[in-house]
């Protein structure tokens, strides 16, 4: 592998990053934000592992660490899609209220 | 140009294009089916990286586990739901902040010294110590095993809140038995079980290990309730709820054994560490199998009249 590779996934990372945020603040049903979360993370875990690959070989402490964020962050959109229908039983609604109570309809 | 670098090329300009394609779908089923595509493409690109254990749990978790809830989650919702506009201005603003977020995560990214050893060189001094070969699995299990024993009650926890939130909104019971679903998953269930032994076997010295074995498994068990079969365990709240608990308990056990035998919290005996880790690994195996269907399931165990099946499956839309 070229020294470049990782900084190629690396910026790849960060993108997802970015895409990611947009989403989850510009969306407004509850499971388009969830899975902004997740393209969110996933770019975290991207950008972790094109920065561990940088040095003189793989390291393996920060694929466990986002091996343990990847379990973490399904057992967490589980929970929220969980909610979500909590929330669309309980509201008939796919999405949350403003907190200042406008409902911009 | 090399072709390793033209491939890395395009998988990292694939992968923001498909996270856009997957956040601007207004209709969920293909939202979901787009996110599967991400989270390939994410598990090539820990390939190309060198992290074959990460791209075998993305594989699996990332893009299997994860569509799977959305597609059902699809199931629930709709195709297009009532969506309410961001304003122009308040849309302005948060891309702007989004952007100087990005900018700031790549220059502390590109600010890190190049050629750090970071800690490879660490982990390979504490292998021979260690009670497993493969590095991955050594600071999963061993070296930082305080982490996956508090993931272990996570995962716990998720199951718990996925139980309390679902109320009433129950998987309903085999929906359309399908014929061919039912023979493919006759064929594909044992599969299931079989490869989640070879990740769990394989764990100690190749890529592979509780993580990865236990969601083949637990897909196996989505597959059954999906082709409508019946789930041995489905009536069975005690068995369940042992299988849930038996990873964390079995972790607990072996990390609370070492200060009564004189050793450290989670420190193992040496002479028996690899058969330990390994029972360690078999038992979170299954209580994350049992995670991954309850979490699809979402049906709380109800004391002796377990899975009353109440539930009304609400109209699709």
């Amino acid at each position: 592998v070229t020294r470049s590779a990782p900084d190629l996934f690396a910026a790849a990372g960060v993108l997802l990053v970015l895409v990611g945020l947009l989403g989850f603040v510009l969306r407004r049903r509850l499971v388009q934000r969830i899975l902004a979360l997740n393209v969110l993370s996933s770019g975290v875990f991207v950008l972790f592992v094109a920065l561990a690959r940088r040095g003189p070989g793989p390291d393996a402490v920060p694929h466990a660490m986002v091996l343990t964020g990847i379990v973490v962050a399904v057992s967490a959109t589980a929970l929220a899609l969980a909610l979500a229908r909590r929330v669309a039983a309980e509201t008939g609604r796919e999405d949350l209220p403003d907190a200042d109570g406008e409902d911009g309809a | 140009m090399t072709p390793g670098l033209l491939l890395d090329l395009l998988l990292a300009a694939a992968l923001p294009v498909v996270a856009v394609v997957a956040v601007v779908a207004r209709d969920l089923r293909r939202a979901a089916v787009v996110l599967v595509s991400l989270g390939l493409l994410v598990a090539l690109s820990f390939i190309r990286l060198d992290a074959p254990d990460i791209a075998l749990a993305e594989a699996a978790i990332g893009a299997g586990l994860t569509g799977v809830l959305f597609l059902d989650a699809a199931g629930r919702f709709g195709p297009a739901g009532s969506s309410r506009r961001t304003g122009r201005l308040r849309a302005g603003a948060v891309g702007a902040l989004a952007a100087a977020f990005a900018t700031a995560v790549a220059l502390a990214a590109a600010s890190l010294p190049r050629d750090a050893e970071g800690l490879g060189p660490a982990v390979a001094r504490a292998l021979p110590g260690a009670a497993a070969e493969h590095p991955v699995t050594a600071v999963l299990l061993d070296l930082r095993g305080w982490d996956t024993l508090l993931e272990i009650a996570v995962l716990l926890v998720a199951v718990l809140g996925v139980w309390a939130a679902a109320g009433r909104d129950v998987r309903a019971p085999g929906e359309v038995p399908v014929p061919i679903l039912a023979g493919a998953v006759r064929v594909l269930f044992p599969v299931a079980v079989l490869a989640s032994g070879l990740l769990l076997w394989a764990g100690a010295k190749a890529p592979g290990g509780a993580f990865q074995a236990g969601v083949v498994l637990g897909g196996g068990g989505i597959l059954l309730a999906l082709a409508g079969m019946r789930r041995p365990w489905a009536r069975r709240p005690a068995l369940v709820r042992g299988a849930l608990a038996l990873g964390l308990a079995v972790f607990l056990l072996a990390g609370a054994a070492g200060p009564v035998a004189g050793r450290r919290l989670l420190e193992y005996p040496a002479d028996h560490a690899g058969l330990l880790l390994f029972t360690i690994e078999a038992a979170l195996t299954v209580s994350i199998a049992f995670v991954v269907d309850a979490v699809f399931d979402r049906t709380p165990l109800v004391g002796a009249a377990a899975a009353p099946r109440v539930g009304r499956r609400e109209e699709r839309p």
